[in-house]
Formats: structure tokens, sequence, C-alpha cells
């Protein structure tokens, strides 16, 4: 496999205490789609047809350490409208007054256990609150993506305050999606910071994840040949 | 300790500050690990009785911005307007639909209602829609691509090849690495060579119904003899 990765991202992360003063700005790659975000494609890419029947897809690991698959439900038989799995998110406290669960969008933990394919949530997660131990969650917000030049880009961003009375240090972030209409949760993206934000009581983080595909170099192939054994890399001529 | 292509030079300042220059002698190239999605493509000339006569392994550049407008609306669960593989201004969307449909199969006609949904990547054989699609085109990609410039078409006799079935496989995890393969053989019963420059990954939904082009890359040039068949393979992979 090359090592060249045609998408890619970045996590940036900007803390501000009470006053909207920057304390922090930190920028990192991120590094961990996670098996769950590989069986959502497979799960798009396969679909469903119950005239042909292909083979079902992998199974998700959901939030909870739960196996199961992705669907395509349609509530009230309303076929033709579209499904997904959201990751941007409304805030917690509108999602919790109305008695839903807060624990998707981009979300913020505590814990630098390091990455593997298959985690299934983040290691110690914050949830939505306001008191020592939860963080308050604001919108999870998308743009559409755009071609910047040089890039296709995608904009994730989420604003998590502190509320509590205590300082409390994030040291992961990650991204949960939900299917739409069975609420079925999933973790498709974990990175461990590689500096943790220390949040003063108060203070407001603003999390930006930023998926680049990253389509140059139009014209340039590379070539690994096992007929001749060669590698090498060429401009094309085209 | 320090390589002997190495010279190193300090030089003290007077208020507390001090330059260190390290010169290495031989330029060595820096690999740059960039993490995300990777993709490769695996492609594979056979002759007529199956044995591999050519293989090679090239990286896949290019997922256009149809990629990315599929994964916003899967992210969204909305609508994204976009261009389909007829160059149509029509709306992508991750949905299901539920029809009575009628199918012809090994010349029977079948009537059936039936659930259809995803952007799928799979297809029946000479079923050229959508899938991986092979083609001679050689104008450079570029983010807004709908379609591949120069496809060739599913059929026997000039400038065709036969397309077989399209796979997706199930996720495999491999180490701290997961990935999903799909796969498509093609057969050449042209008549004459045919020299393939591109490929493509087309995916098809079905409210409204028609195909996206996702993925396009070029390739160096294969050539596929007559009589001969090619199996072309996009696998996908995630890395912590």
């Amino acid at each position: 496999m090359s090592e060249e990765s045609i998408i890619t991202g970045y996590i940036a992360l900007t803390l501000r205490n009470k006053d909207g003063c920057e304390l922090v700005r930190v920028v990192q790659p991120m590094r961990s789609l996670l098996r769950n975000f590989m069986v959502m494609l497979e799960t798009m890419f396969k679909g469903e047809d119950t005239f042909w029947n292909p083979p079902p897809p992998s199974e998700i690991t959901d939030v909870n350490g739960n196996s199961t698959y992705l669907t395509f439900p349609t509530p009230n038989g309303q076929y033709g409208i579209p499904l997904g799995w959201r990751i941007d998110a409304e805030a917690g406290d509108v999602l919790y007054e109305r008695g839903e669960p807060t624990d998707w969008g981009i979300m913020v933990g505590a814990s630098d256990d390091p990455n593997t394919i298959n985690f299934w949530n983040l290691a110690q997660p914050y949830p939505h609150g306001r008191g020592v131990g939860y963080m308050n969650y604001l919108d999870t917000e998308m743009k559409a993506p755009y071609f910047d030049g040089s890039n296709v880009v995608m904009e994730i961003k989420r604003l998590v305050v502190n509320d509590s009375d205590a300082q409390q240090t994030v040291r992961e972030v990650g991204i949960i999606a939900r299917e739409f209409y069975t609420w079925t949760r999933f973790l498709i993206a974990r990175d461990v910071l590689d500096y943790p934000i220390n949040m003063p009581p108060k203070s407001l983080l603003e999390v930006t994840i930023i998926i680049q595909a990253i389509l140059a170099p139009y014209n340039v192939f590379y070539v690994d040949d096992y007929s001749v054994g060669y590698e090498s890399s060429a401009l094309s001529q085209f | 300790m320090m390589p002997e292509d190495f010279k190193q030079e300090k030089v003290e300042g007077q208020v507390g500050c001090r330059a260190e220059v390290v010169v290495r002698n031989n330029l060595q190239k820096r690999e740059v690990k960039l993490p995300g999605i990777k993709a490769k493509i695996v492609i594979k000339v056979k002759d007529k009785d199956g044995n591999i006569v050519s293989q090679k392994e090239l990286p896949a550049n290019s997922f256009v911005l149809n990629f990315m407008k599929m994964l916003y609306a899967v992210f969204r669960v909305t609508s994204v307007g976009t261009k389909d593989v007829n160059g149509n201004d029509t709306t992508m969307r991750l949905t299901i639909i539920r029809e009575t449909r009628t199918y012809e199969v090994e010349y029977h006609t079948t009537t059936r209602t039936v659930e259809l949904a995803g952007f799928q990547a799979w297809a029946i054989k000479e079923d050229d829609s959508h899938g991986i699609q092979i083609g001679t085109g050689t104008t450079p990609v570029s983010p807004d691509d709908y379609a591949l410039t120069s496809k060739v078409p599913n059929g026997i006799g000039e400038g065709k090849m036969l397309y077989l079935d399209c796979n997706v496989s199930s996720t495999l995890v491999t180490g701290n690495t997961a990935h999903i393969e799909i796969k498509r053989s093609f057969l050449n019963y042209s008549g004459s060579t045919i020299t393939v420059t591109e490929i493509g990954l087309v995916v098809k939904q079905f409210s409204p119904e028609t195909c996206f082009l996702i993925i396009r890359d070029l390739i160096e040039a294969t050539d596929v003899p007559n009589n001969y068949g090619m199996d072309v393979s996009y696998i996908i992979e995630v890395s912590v």
C-alpha cells in the first residue's frame, strides 16, 4: 500500500477563556479513521437489493460495544427520503430536552489510551453536562465540500464548553455517527491529542476537523510493476 | 552518536542565544506518511487460460469531488446537488426505494416488488452503468470529473470489452488496518488489443435513479490483447 493518503484530515483546536481571549491553538493530523468507518463505506457500496440479494455487509460495533448492522430504515414507509449516518449533531441541551441521546457528533474525552482500529467509543468520554466530569456540547456543524484549488475539503466543527468550576483536560477527540432513524451510534474516528488541552473553568474549546481529498498530483502516476521488478514515478505527458 | 555523514557546528551568541547547524552531506529522501484513507489499484492481465501475464499495483490518486459530496450527503442526511455520469445536474442522496420491477434472468422474465438502497458499487455481469469501469481516455483528472473520458463499453466487438460482475468484499482487519476490496474482471473479445489508460469507480443510487463517478485514475497504459482478460481491484484502506 502506498504511503500516500488520498484523503487525509487535520484537527484544529482553539481554546478561549471565558472572556474570549485565545489561550491555545494547536493543529495535528487526524490519524485515526476506524474499522467502523470502513464498514460504513462497505454498507453504502453494498446497499440493499431484495432481488439480487448481495452478501450482507459487515457489522459495526456501536458505542455500547454491541455488534449490529447498519441499515436503511424507512419511518412510516417513507421511501425515497434521505437516509444516512449523521454527525452534524444539535446542541447537547436541545437533545437532552427532547430526551434524545447526546453522545454523538464531535466528542471529546480524557483518556490518552493508544488507538486500535477496532475502537468503538472514546476511552473516557466527557458526557454532555455542566458539572465536573462533563462538557457542554454546542452544535456540530458541517460545511458542504468544496474545491480550494488543490484539495477537496470538508469541514466539521463543534464548540465545547467546560461549564464546571474545575480545570478539565481533553486528551482524545472522536467523531460519532448516528443512524438517522434507529439512533444506533458508532465511533468512526478517534485521535489522541499530541498536546493535551487543559480547559480552565468556563473556557471554550473549538474543535475543527478538516477532511481533505488530495487530488494533486493530477497527472503523476507511480509504477510498481511486478513483471519487471522496478518502481518509479513519472510525470505523465498527457 | 552522530552518523559519519553529519557535520555539526555550534555558534555561541552573546545574550543567551545559540545557533546549532547540522549539515547532512548526502541529501536523503524523507518520507511523509500522511494518515487517512489510502487506496490502491491492482491490475492483472490474464491470457485465455487464466494465467497472469502481468500484474501492477498503482496508487489510486484521485477521489473526485463527488466522493466527498457522497460522504456529506450521508453525514448530514441530506441531498446534494451534483452531476451524474451523463453530465446531468441532479441530486445525490442515500436512500431506499420500494417498487415493482421486471427482471430478465437467463431468458426468463420475472416481476417483483423490491427494495433497493445505497450507493451501490457492485454490479451484475454485463451491466457497465456502474461498478468499476475502464477507459482509454488520457485527460488529466480534475475534481469535477463526472465520467471517464472515454469509457470502454460492455460488449463483444470492436472497442468493447465484456464486463463481468463487480463485487464488494467484506471489511477485513489486518493488524491496525481495515480495508475493503472492490473487484471486477473484463474480457477482451474485440478482435484486437485494447489499451486501458483510465479506471474509475461509479456508484448507483435509486432516487433519483442515476450513477455517479466517485474515483477516476489515470494509469500506465495497459495492453489487453484479444482473447485476454483483465482483473481490476480498488483496495480502500484506513489505518491507525
